[in-house]
């Protein structure tokens, strides 16, 4: 099962060859499908360009794309801000090592689903891309939630359990990375489904109005 | 399939329903017959080249020379898709979403999650109103051939996209996992069928931010700074 609220991973493939390029595509969208952000380059004009713009966390590339000195120029160079991007050569036959040394790591057109699920794994540094436990709240992480559904600041929080604010900060991200859900909003809807609040209980910030959006 | 200016517009529509929303932002309007895109871009008075570059962008993922982007024309086509966010789709989906809702004083869930939806479209405006004030007029004055205050980052305004998502994503799992069902099924699943279509209609409309407007805009500050420097 795939965590579809995950962020999504942004990876660029440069490679001239429609059929390589698509096919990288598709196999990856096959691995990860809800959470990729795929960007295909076809062509080295504007490259630099697009991938600075874009940004992505994984680059996927055919080691001679516009030519091999380019691309060591372009990892080397400060101004495109690519330096939290993995670089990773795209292998359809051999090719001599050093030519690839300054990668990240490489993919051959014959590796298989698992490979490239834990290559996506390994290079963001995310858990498996399998993984779907949902981690489950500890009852202090409940009993934070009904304050703060209650309407209590973090500081009132901290004050109630005698514990130090930044306690309850840590919870509270905590909260929101089991959860998926970072509003207080959202965390009421959460507690008054789940029955952490009676809904007397709960402080509603403003009543919406019946008609469209003040 | 790569699009180009001798195919028939009407052809590019059935294959690919999504252009209709592209079509109306560029200002063309319906009951074309049988024209073709460069025809019709004429007529119209839109920039072909651009309406080209967006169209297959949007069905290929891949972006083109954006040296020949028409900015004027990118800058009315995004605020002609803000007009349509702000004043037709979200106020639509409200309503329908009340409508399917059970919204009443006595259901907090209800109240709450129309509350999650008014705040979402607090943040969607203010992003909006951020691109209307801050981001066109600057375009504007590179257009006017100012040359880039070197302070002033354009690829930092991509980031906000992020945030939208994830709390457009919150909203639409809130809304799948707690909207309680009732008597009204249909209704229940064409309002969610219409969240997931303007959810894909905003990432597109974000992807063509960060892949055609945003690169074409980083093009010209570079030819207006290179400009300035051999003129030094």
């Amino acid at each position: 099962m795939i965590d579809r609220n995950r962020k999504s991973i942004k990876v660029a493939i440069a490679e001239t060859s429609l059929i390589l390029r698509s096919g990288v595509a598709a196999a990856l969208t096959k691995v990860a499908d809800a959470q990729l952000q795929i960007m295909e380059i076809a062509l080295y004009t504007n490259f630099e360009n697009k991938v600075s713009t874009f940004a992505p966390d994984i680059l996927i590339i055919n080691p001679f794309f516009g030519g091999k000195t380019n691309i060591d120029r372009c990892k080397n160079n400060k101004d495109l801000g690519l330096g939290n991007t993995k670089f990773v050569a795209l292998l359809s036959g051999f090719v001599d090592q050093q030519i690839i040394e300054n990668y990240d790591a490489t993919i051959s057109i014959y590796d298989d689903n698992a490979k490239l699920s834990a290559l996506i794994s390994k290079l963001t540094n995310s858990a498996n891309l399998d993984d779907n436990e949902e981690e489950q709240l500890s009852l202090r992480e409940r009993e934070i939630i009904r304050e703060v559904v209650k309407g209590l600041t973090n500081k009132e929080i901290a004050q109630k359990f005698n514990k130090s604010i930044y306690t309850i900060l840590t919870h509270r991200r905590n909260i929101a990375r089991k959860l998926h859900i970072h509003s207080s909003t959202g965390l009421a809807i959460y507690a008054i489904a789940n029955g952490l609040v009676s809904k007397d209980e709960l402080k509603l910030k403003k009543r919406p109005s019946v008609d469209d959006f003040e | 399939m790569v699009y180009n200016e001798q195919c028939k517009l009407g052809d590019i529509i059935c294959e690919h329903y999504q252009m209709l929303h592209l079509l109306s932002r560029f200002g063309i309007s319906l009951g074309f017959g049988d024209k073709t895109v460069k025809a019709i871009c004429s007529e119209n008075n839109v920039d072909c080249y651009t309406f080209l570059a967006t169209v297959n962008y949007v069905i290929t993922g891949e972006s083109t020379d954006l040296n020949n982007i028409d900015l004027h024309s990118m800058m009315a086509f995004l605020q002609n898709a803000h007009t349509y966010y702000i004043d037709y789709c979200f106020p639509k989906l409200r309503r329908r979403l009340i409508n399917v809702i059970d919204f009443n004083d006595d259901n907090k869930l209800a109240l709450l999650i129309i509350s999650l939806f008014d705040e979402y479209v607090k943040g969607l405006r203010n992003h909006l109103s951020y691109e209307d004030k801050t981001v066109f007029p600057y375009v504007h004055d590179l257009l006017n051939n100012k040359v880039p205050n070197t302070t002033y980052q354009i690829s930092s305004f991509s980031r906000h996209h992020d945030q939208l998502d994830q709390r457009l994503m919150e909203l639409k799992n809130v809304i799948i996992k707690y909207t309680p069902s009732n008597n009204n099924t249909n209704e229940i699943n064409a309002t969610l069928f219409d969240i997931f279509t303007c959810e894909a209609d905003l990432k597109s409309h974000c992807l063509i931010e960060d892949n055609i407007f945003i690169p074409a805009i980083r093009a010209l500050e570079m030819k207006l700074l290179q400009q300035d420097r051999t003129n030094e």
